[in-house]
């Protein structure tokens, strides 16, 4: 097995010392950082989404195998030129005004960054003006917002209004989610998109961004 | 008559360490309250604050525990329909669904109208005990407007104890006033305990804003705290079912405490709404068998070492549809929930999909299958008359018991279903082959039918709409 192929498997096994050690060693050797993440770490995760989708491989899993993930991201990241790192990999997410469910949305968090994203998460109970100031701060392409309320769904427009209203509308694609939440209820409040699990909203913020 | 066990799954010295692990974790970690008052509450009885995080003592759950009553008096709107909580197993509307669902027009985002028509359900119901909460989250109305339009119709509607809502101060002010017309009685909430709120902990050991407030009015107005964690295994709670139990049982004491320290006497019912996570999701899973295990043991704590009124969830399902999953998996937890010693169920009148939805014709088979679990509740009888050897020698080798005097005194009260089909194949097939869906489809558009316009004295609704037409201009 290849240095890659065997930093792939660790990722995929959850081990997170052994990713630690082993992308550290491949970065002392002079290894390429982007060819670390792209031909080892990534694809790591590559092998765990399609097994979690078929129900191979389970919740608890699938975050051991991202945070191994981003123990080796961690190392690597630094190493990155300003050019390398896309900014358009960025994502806000936070659960709406009102609501404090976030179970749903960290689990949404963990798998994000490990698709490679840089996740900002605003937490809770978060202002449409919250969202707005952190798209600008960090120049967004991706907003996700979760609510499992009736109540706080509502709270999803006015965030995305608040959003157009800001002139950023065109700038950001949104992501909602959330139990009450449903595809005809993303299109009735002009999301980019509705995700019913935390491993489709990687994968679609991910075709956004291509 | 009574069953001669109940289901267990801790052993006495158990007890003890849930106990003192949950005084550990009180002690050592400490719980987050959300609220200033609550906080105010805990530094003025001389708990150790520091920022949100209050750090409870042996103390103060002795103290809070000596003054929760063990079982209390709920009042009815009609005296006839007032309970005792904390003996037998009485039901409850649910509370949060999203959807409704029948055969006709399938699954829908929930209206008044729907809320209204569950409301009519329950009031009609000879196996539901308490009426109002959120059997279905009304959709088309205003989220300002909504808990005062849902109580209207609750009272409206019907005239056994209500439950109310979890909100903010205000809101739970108006509701309790609105209790209060209903019952014709100005000040009468203070000395009787009329009306309940549902409240679940912000797990692990928070408990949210509007919580508090919520807890914090209904213990000033001495009503009832109906006081549920709500824990997925291996999410929100430890993997080891045990472990689920014992965070379980600390953000309910948590909560016991600063209620007491309210309002002392409140009565709290200690309510178990835990499960299991459903991993391959780490969401909620309704249908797992070790659901009511975890609350199986929280219920032996409630009423074997605190003496307080317990609660559980049961009778809840994973599937989408009235179909045989729905009937196994509801029949599984609330069978487990009643033979666990739970004295009330929620979630139990209907739901689907992990408590998404309610369905009208699964409501009115659910009825039958709280019937069944009564029944089996009751044991059998023991008396020297049931043990009718005098039958038995008289009738002897030959001869039929259908038809003996004892029998005929007797047979009705035999267990015999309402929307079930025991009859014969023959009759089955004549009748149409008809599904137990269809059947209870047919039974609830009936007692719609039948249910009377309003439960209201003219000047009674005239007050309560005018004070709903107030608060909304507020
Ligand atoms: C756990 C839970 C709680 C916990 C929350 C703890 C926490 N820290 O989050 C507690 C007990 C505190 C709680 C409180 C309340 N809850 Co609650 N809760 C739940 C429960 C049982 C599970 C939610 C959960 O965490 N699931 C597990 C996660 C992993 O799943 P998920 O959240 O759906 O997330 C997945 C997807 O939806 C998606 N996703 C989520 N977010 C996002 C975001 C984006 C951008 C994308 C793309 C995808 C995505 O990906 C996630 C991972 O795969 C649900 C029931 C249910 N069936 O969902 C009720 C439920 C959501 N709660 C409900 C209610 C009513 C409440 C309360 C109002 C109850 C009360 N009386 O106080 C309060 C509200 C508090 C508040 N202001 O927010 C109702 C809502 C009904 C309604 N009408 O809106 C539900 C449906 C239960 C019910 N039927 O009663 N709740």
């Amino acid at each position: 097995m290849s240095d890659f192929d065997q930093l792939a498997d660790y990722v995929f096994k959850g081990n997170a010392a052994a990713v630690k050690e082993l992308t550290q060693k491949l970065v002392n050797a002079g290894g390429d950082p982007l060819e670390i993440i792209s031909k080892g770490l990534l694809i790591g995760m590559d092998i765990v989404t399609p097994k979690f989708k078929a129900g191979e491989m389970y919740v608890p899993e699938v975050m051991m195998a991202a945070r191994a993930l981003s123990e080796g991201m961690n190392i690597v990241k630094p190493l990155l030129t300003g050019e390398d790192i896309a900014v358009s990999k960025t994502i806000i997410i936070g659960t709406v005004a009102g609501d404090l469910h976030d179970i749903g949305k960290n689990l949404v968090v963990m798998i994000m960054e490990s698709g490679g994203f840089n996740v900002v998460d605003l937490g809770v109970d978060v202002s449409p003006e919250k969202f707005v100031a952190a798209i600008k701060e960090h120049n967004a392409k991706i907003v996700g917002l979760s609510a499992l309320l009736t109540t706080t769904m509502l709270n999803m427009k006015v965030t995305i209004d608040h959003i157009a209203k800001e002139g950023l509308r065109d700038q950001v694609k949104i992501l909602v989610g959330g139990a009450p939440v449903s595809q005809s209820f993303a299109d009735e409040v002009g999301a980019d998109g509705y995700c019913a699990d935390a491993m489709a909203a990687k994968e679609m913020a991910t075709a956004f961004l291509n | 008559m009574a069953l001669k066990s109940r289901l267990e799954v801790l052993t006495k010295d158990d007890l003890v360490r849930v106990h003192e692990a949950t005084l550990k974790i009180l002690r050592e970690t400490g719980v987050v309250f959300h609220n200033d008052e609550a906080i105010e509450v805990f530094k003025k009885h001389g708990a150790r604050v520091e920022n949100k995080t209050v750090f409870i003592t042996r103390e103060l759950v002795d103290q809070a525990l000596a003054t929760a009553p063990r079982t209390f008096r709920m009042r009815a709107r009609n005296d006839k329909y007032s309970v005792t909580v904390g003996e037998g197993f009485l039901i409850q509307p649910n509370v949060g669904p999203v959807y409704i669902q029948d055969i006709q027009k399938g699954r829908r985002e929930a209206t008044l109208e729907d809320y209204a028509n569950i409301q009519k359900l329950c009031q009609a119901s000879d196996v539901v005990d308490l009426v109002g909460t959120i059997p279905v989250d009304p959709s088309d109305v205003k989220s300002s407007d909504k808990y005062l339009l849902m109580m209207y119709e609750a009272l409206k509607n019907t005239e056994k104890p209500v439950i109310g809502f979890c909100a903010n101060t205000q809101q739970v002010r108006q509701q309790l006033d609105m209790v209060e017309m209903a019952l014709g009685k100005p000040g009468f909430l203070l000395e009787n305990h009329c009306t309940a709120v549902l409240v679940n902990s912000l797990s692990p050991l928070a408990y949210a804003p509007d919580t508090l407030e919520t807890m914090i009015e209904y213990a000033k107005r001495n009503q009832v705290i109906l006081l549920a964690p709500c824990i997925m295994a291996g999410v929100s709670g430890p993997i080891s079912l045990l472990g689920t139990a014992v965070l379980q049982n600390t953000e309910t004491i948590a909560g016991l405490v600063l209620v007491q320290l309210v309002n002392p006497g409140t009565p709290l019912v200690y309510a178990t709404a835990s499960t299991s996570g459903y991993m391959k999701e780490a969401t909620f899973a309704a249908g797992s068998p070790e659901a009511m295990l975890i609350n199986t043991a929280s219920l032996q704590m409630g009423l074997d070492y605190y003496h307080l009124p317990v609660r559980t969830m049961s009778g809840i399902t994973h599937s989408k549809t009235v179909d045989c999953q729905a009937g196994y998996e509801t029949m599984q937890s609330l069978l487990m929930g009643m033979m666990s010693g739970a004295q009330m169920s929620v979630q139990s009148l209907g739901v689907l999909d992990a408590i998404m939805t309610t369905s009208y014709e699964k409501f009115v088979i659910d009825e039958e299958l709280i019937r069944r679990v009564r029944r089996i509740s009751q044991g059998i009888d023991t008396s020297d008359e049931a043990i009718a050897v005098d039958v038995i020698q008289e009738i002897g080798h030959t001869g039929t018991y259908l038809s003996h005097i004892s029998t005929f005194e007797k047979f009705r009260s035999l267990w015999t279903p309402t929307v079930s089909d025991w009859g014969n194949y023959s009759d089955w097939k004549n009748a149409g082959s008809e599904d137990v869906v269809i059947k209870a489809n047919r039974k609830y558009q009936q007692i719609l039918q039948n249910a009377p316009e309003t439960l209201l004295d003219s000047e009674t609704d005239k007050a309560l709409l005018e004070f709903i037409e107030k608060a909304r201009a507020h």
